[in-house]
């Protein structure tokens, strides 16, 4: 089946978590009283919009409902399987912010991760990245760390002068 | 050991723990993690890496409470290590190194070991050649120990056991060893019996209780034996001869057990791993008789395994029996009919102690155990009652005699050249005919020969010159009569009372 456009809006831990539930609440619905389409209009992660392009995109026809279900429960094991890309900011970051990064990730590492955020305000600045195990520490604290441990001198002179 | 943020930043690895099943716990990320690397949670515990699998690593912690799902991790490029010094000695400690008496903290140790390592080669390792002494007649006359020997004590549960280890490690200690006494997940009231035994038999100073309880993590029980041998290590290459007990490997077996079943390895005879013969086979290997820079040292190891109803082809008895160089069996029959030490010398193997007998020695070996399948062949006449022919009575009253000398409490230990000597009393009817009681003439010698240096030095001399096991009868039968006499007027006791 074809997702890509819905696992491209999948941007962070956060909004896989919402729409893996939204899309629990969608499969519960299609053999309720409570018509499926109602429950699309509810859903807020991604536009029902998203949903039936999707569905008419792999010829899925409204009333199969099997069908539905199949398709629903795969895209929710993609999402499953979506890696973290984790990074801790020194700042809770804007939409725009997560938009750029995750840019930046998808061209350099490809589709197929969402960023993992948490917001550390110690770090100060700059960002720590841990990737499937490996750990980069380019955060503003570190730098100054850096810069105390190897021009201690200098600096204390500068600040005396 | 440094803090997270120290090896985070050293190494740059970091995993988050995905799953835990206490005592083990999956890890996410560490790339490069190695099998048996130690690694550090965020709350600041330790786990040790067992497998890796392709997305995951399994750690055992060593901790009773798991860390968080979610928390970091982070290699350390370091191994399982235990401090070690002469500053241990006298103190129950955990595998660790830490006390576990929380009165006086342990002065901070300059070395630490790894606590797994690959046993040494055959290049630094020697025949064993000398006799080790454990002060219990039976086993230093018919079921000898040499030094660097690995001896499996085994036996049902209250035959013994621990009566004899006790007794090994008194006359070790008095002989110069360091004693090492590994108490694999026993009771806390258990340790401290054990440390108030040594404490009144003022031992501890050469000895090193290493100690953990059944509420104990699970992997701080399995590396419970791993640390005693890596302190064993230590005290070898300082140029000492070290007794070390593994008091016992049933329990850590299990405890493995448990881990590997945790960990969904497959289960194998009684749903023990496939690796457990590998186990405890890496650390018997570890003992043994080495040649070290300052000279020829051992490691005598007598570990320690609880039979069923007396069953010894039990899967970790018959394992750890293929590893060791014999076995002591305490036999529960034996026990019931209240021998002590319950040591069945029958049922009993020493591999290698044998060769470090001088000849004299061997021969009474010989004598012994000729003798004692004699008397066990005309046990089974003794229903005829009556009807028994004089010389069937004959030995079956003196074999009853050779019983009563093996028999031996808790409190004795006799050295090696008073047994022989009390032997030849026996063997010559010497003691039969002149004692009305001969367990309390026998207690009496033993506290004469160790109470008064001459007495000592002449019996020494005796065994030391005698040739053959005849030689010693004719000088003992010479000597004897008078010698039983006169022992009275040595006792320390009646001497210090009439002073």
């Amino acid at each position: 089946m074809i997702y890509s456009d819905i696992l491209r809006r999948v941007k962070t831990v956060h909004q896989a978590k919402e729409i893996s539930y939204e899309i629990d609440m969608l499969v519960a619905s299609l053999f309720k009283k409570e018509s499926f389409h109602e429950r699309l209009k509810t859903i807020r992660a991604l536009t029902s919009e998203d949903i039936i392009n999707a569905m008419l995109e792999n010829k899925i026809e409204i009333s199969n409902h099997q069908a539905i279900k199949n398709f629903l429960v795969e895209l929710r094991s993609k999402i499953h399987s979506l890696k973290p890309f984790k990074i801790y900011l020194g700042f809770q970051p804007l939409e725009t912010t997560i938009d750029k990064i995750f840019s930046w990730v998808s061209t350099n590492l490809g589709f197929g991760y969402v960023l993992d955020i948490e917001e550390d305000k110690t770090i100060i600045g700059g960002a720590m990245v841990a990737f499937e195990g490996r750990y980069k520490d380019h955060s503003l604290k570190k730098s100054i760390e850096r810069a105390f441990a190897n021009k201690k001198e200098e600096i204390v002179r500068v600040l005396n002068s | 050991m440094r803090d997270l943020d120290y090896y985070l930043n050293t190494i740059e690895e970091i995993g988050y723990v995905e799953k835990t099943t206490n005592p083990i716990v999956y890890v996410s990320g560490l790339p490069g993690a190695k099998p048996e690397e130690l690694v550090l949670f965020e709350d600041k515990s330790l786990g040790q890496v067992l497998s890796l699998k392709p997305d995951l690593a399994e750690i055992l912690i060593f901790s009773n409470y798991p860390p968080l799902l979610g928390a970091k991790v982070v290699r350390t490029n370091e191994f399982l290590k235990m401090p070690v010094g002469f500053e241990l000695l006298g103190n129950v400690i955990d595998p660790l190194g830490k006390s576990l008496e929380d009165i006086m903290p342990l002065k901070r140790q300059a070395s630490s070991l790894p606590i797994h390592i690959t046993p040494s080669g055959i290049l630094t390792r020697k025949t064993i050649t000398k006799q080790l002494e454990t002060g219990v007649s039976i086993v230093d006359l018919v079921l000898p120990l040499g030094q660097g020997q690995r001896e499996l004590i085994i036996g049902d549960r209250k035959t013994g056991k621990t009566n004899f280890l006790l007794q090994s490690v008194v006359t070790q200690i008095r002989q110069g060893s360091i004693c090492i006494y590994a108490a694999i997940g026993k009771k806390k009231v258990d340790i401290k019996s054990l440390k108030e035994f040594f404490l009144s038999n003022n031992l501890l100073k050469n000895l090193v209780i290493i100690a953990s309880g059944p509420e104990s993590p699970t992997g701080i029980i399995y590396i419970t034996p791993f640390s005693a041998m890596t302190l064993a290590e230590y005290f070898r290459d300082e140029g000492r001869n070290v007794l070390l007990i593994l008091d016992d490997l049933s329990t850590h077996a299990k405890f493995y057990r448990e881990i590997s079943l945790i960990g969904k390895r497959f289960p194998g005879r009684n749903s023990y791993p496939g690796d457990i013969f590998y186990t405890h086979a890496r650390l018997l290997e570890r003992a043994g008789n080495f040649v070290t820079p300052k000279g020829e040292r051992s490691i005598t190891c007598l570990p320690v395994v609880e039979t069923i109803q007396g069953d010894l082809s039990g899967y970790i008895e018959t394992n750890l029996m293929s590893m060791t160089d014999g076995h002591l069996y305490f036999d529960s029959d034996l026990f019931a009919k209240g021998r002590r030490p319950a040591i069945n010398p029958f049922l009993s193997v020493t591999r290698v102690g044998r060769q470090t007998q001088s000849s004299l020695k061997r021969e009474i070996n010989r004598e012994i155990l000729s003798f004692l399948t004699l008397f066990e062949k005309m046990q089974r006449f003794i229903h005829f009652g009556a009807e028994l022919s004089e010389t069937t009575k004959v030995t079956i009253s003196f074999g009853e005699g050779i019983t009563r000398f093996f028999e031996q409490g808790l409190s004795v230990t006799i050295p090696l050249n008073m047994q022989i000597f009390l032997f030849s009393l026996l063997w010559n009817n010497i003691m039969q005919k002149k004692s009305n009681n001969e367990l309390q003439d026998i207690e009496l010698i033993i506290k004469v020969y160790q109470t008064n240096p001459a007495i000592r030095k002449k019996i020494d001399s005796i065994i030391e010159k005698a040739e053959s096991f005849n030689g010693l009868l004719s000088v003992v039968s010479k000597l004897g009569d008078k010698f039983l006499e006169n022992i009275k007027k040595y006792d320390p006791s009646i001497n210090s009372g009439s002073e």
